[in-house]
């Protein structure tokens, strides 16, 4: 055992996912500060643009299960290729993003290493040599600093990826170590195939988007948040509870589940601000907030915030928005 | 076919939170109660599924007068029998451990969960049971498909940004079932009343095989403190009458674009 970091690079099977470039410096700074190194784990069929883009990463190394049969994500296999990379890199942590991928394939591996977990993390840091986990309890009332118990390796998924200090300029492209894949002795799950949703308008383009939450209260309320995105020239979007109620079509859901979007102005109304949500828009360069909850995770993350009763005021905005409108302000973008 | 539910209460309100001197439990007061909203999804589509093919459900929980309660308007929806472990054991592993012990001995043939509890949002514990029985796991479940005559289950799963992914997957197998998976339906007051008539079945982790020792085993994390959390941005609230805000807004949302 030694103390480096073991990160999983997820990937789609042509490009890297989600900030990977950032997870690695995460993982830079924590294996400096416990004096090992970052070693990063690739498993799937690796052809040219993946192994280009994986070797502009600043990890020290790279152990890679490349295989045809790894062409689709398939949970049992990509399970058991990690097993390998574990015995190869016999890591003190390991990091995944906290995406679908890796909540499914992090608990799988921690029960078989009998090692300890903890998930979606907001932060890690070294203290004395020790790592702990800072993550949200009880709907993020309170954040706790928790800190594995028990024999390494230690097991995160993250949310996200605060990087303290930036670490020195790798010296050059990853060494590489290519191991073959062992096939499991069963296997259970069989791809049946791989979909992208069909969509009719790709709202991670818009500039502007009005977007609804379930604290809208009623399908009817839709028609005062499309009604506000007309006047703003803005694009429709929503949370997952207004997708999940079939109010919206699902392709206008922004999240970890959706898409991610990052336009000049989002405005959110009704929408309470869960991580998932907030995965997906955080970027934005402006964020309003329009919420009667004025405990809302989403003014967190707003630049502005209003505490009120969306129905009657919304109407108020929308006028607004068109005053500004004819008196040839150019609020509408479109026009601008 | 046997299907299992696993049903989680969480606090509607939680505040006053505080942490025990062994880092291992949080306490608070909440208003309620209430059926952790995948879980809830999770329970629907078992009990879409028992109209469908004649399979049973069983609903599980843990904890003590709240899971109770949940197990109650399981039953009220639709579920034939319900479980509650005795126990207050708060890590996934733990929570995972005495829940496999319990599917075993109702000898289900498909685990539903859902895909994340909305208070501590860890999103293990289905991974660690799947593990914990040796059965297969898939995350994020959007659609099933179940054949009285057939030995695998047909779903449809997010892999994110869009991507789905349709598995055949054998059984036994847990599903964490995302939420829209179906239709949530809804239970009347007086068939609630009458649920709450029935027995439930309550266990003890003695009862699963567990000692209070094999279970501390099963606990690998300590919380050191809790704090209040750290805004990562904190807005400007705005205030006046809603035509003074309304006009602000819009200036701002002007110079932006």
């Amino acid at each position: 055992m030694n103390l480096n970091v073991l990160l999983y690079l997820e990937h789609d099977g042509a490009r890297l996912q989600g900030e990977m470039a950032r997870l690695v410096d995460k993982g830079n700074e924590l294996a400096r500060e416990l004096g090992g190194f970052t070693v990063g784990a690739l498993v799937g069929d690796i052809g040219e643009q993946l192994s280009g883009e994986v070797r502009g990463l600043k990890c020290k190394e790279i152990v890679a299960v490349s295989d045809p049969s790894l062409g689709e994500y398939q949970p049992e296999l990509f399970r058991s290729a990690l097993e390998s990379i574990l015995d190869e890199a016999a890591p003190h942590v390991v990091l995944f993003r906290h995406s679908y991928v890796g909540m499914e394939l992090a608990p799988a591996l921690a029960y078989r290493r009998k090692a300890p977990i903890i998930s979606n993390c907001l932060d890690l840091a070294v203290t004395d040599s020790r790592i702990e986990a800072v993550r949200p309890y009880l709907r993020e009332v309170c954040w706790g600093r928790v800190s594995p118990q028990g024999k390494p390796p230690y097991f995160f998924t993250l949310q996200r990826f605060p990087v303290r200090a930036e670490g020195p300029a790798g010296n050059g492209p990853p060494r590489v170590t290519e191991i073959r894949l062992k096939s499991p002795a069963v296997v259970r799950i069989r791809c049946r195939g791989i979909a992208h949703r069909v969509e009719s308008e790709d709202i991670s383009k818009a500039e502007r988007i009005v977007a609804a939450g379930r604290g809208i209260g009623a399908q009817a309320n839709l028609k005062i948040v499309q009604e506000l995105a007309e006047a703003l020239g803005a694009t429709v979007a929503c949370s997952r509870p207004i997708a999940d109620l079939g109010w919206l079509p699902v392709e206008r859901q922004v999240g970890i589940s959706g898409k991610t979007v990052s336009p000049k102005v989002y405005v959110a109304c009704g929408i309470s601000g869960e991580s998932q949500h907030v995965a997906g828009m955080k970027d934005s360069s402006l964020i309003i907030a329009i919420n009667s909850d004025p405990r809302a995770r989403i003014f967190r993350v707003a630049h502005y915030g209003v505490v009120t009763d969306l129905v009657s005021f919304l109407p108020v905005l929308t006028n607004a928005a068109l005053q500004a409108k004819r008196s040839g302000q150019g609020v509408d973008s479109r026009e601008a | 076919m046997r299907l299992a539910v696993c049903c989680k209460g969480i606090p509607d309100e939680p505040r006053n939170v505080s942490l025990s001197t062994d880092g291992t439990r949080l306490s608070f007061e909440t208003g309620s109660f209430i059926l952790n909203e995948s879980d809830e999804y999770a329970l629907d589509e078992a009990i879409k599924w028992k109209k469908k093919i004649a399979a049973e459900v069983t609903a599980f929980a843990l904890g003590g007068l709240e899971a109770q309660e949940i197990l109650y308007l399981a039953l009220a929806k639709g579920a034939d029998d319900a479980v509650r472990i005795d126990s207050m054991a708060g890590s996934p592993l733990e929570v995972a451990a005495l829940l496999g012990k319990a599917v075993e001995r109702k000898r289900a043939d498909l685990v539903l969960v859902g895909v994340q509890s909305a208070d501590h949002m860890a999103s293990l514990v289905g991974g660690l049971l799947a593990e914990s029985l040796g059965w297969p796991f898939v995350f994020a479940v959007t659609s099933l498909e179940i054949a009285v005559d057939r030995p695998t289950v047909i779903v449809q799963r997010e892999l994110g940004e869009g991507r789905l992914q349709r598995l055949e997957v054998d059984l036994p197998s847990v599903l964490a079932v995302q939420t829209g998976i179906c239709p949530l339906t809804y239970a009347p007051p007086a068939r609630r009343l009458r649920a709450r008539q029935r027995a439930l079945e309550v266990l003890d982790p003695e009862q699963l095989g567990f000692s209070p020792e094999l279970l501390e085993r099963c606990r690998r994390e300590r919380i050191e403190e809790i704090m209040p959390p750290v805004m990562a941005r904190s807005a400007t609230m705005l205030q006046g009458s809603p035509q003074e805000v309304a006009a602000l807004l819009v200036d701002r949302i002007r110079a932006a674009t």
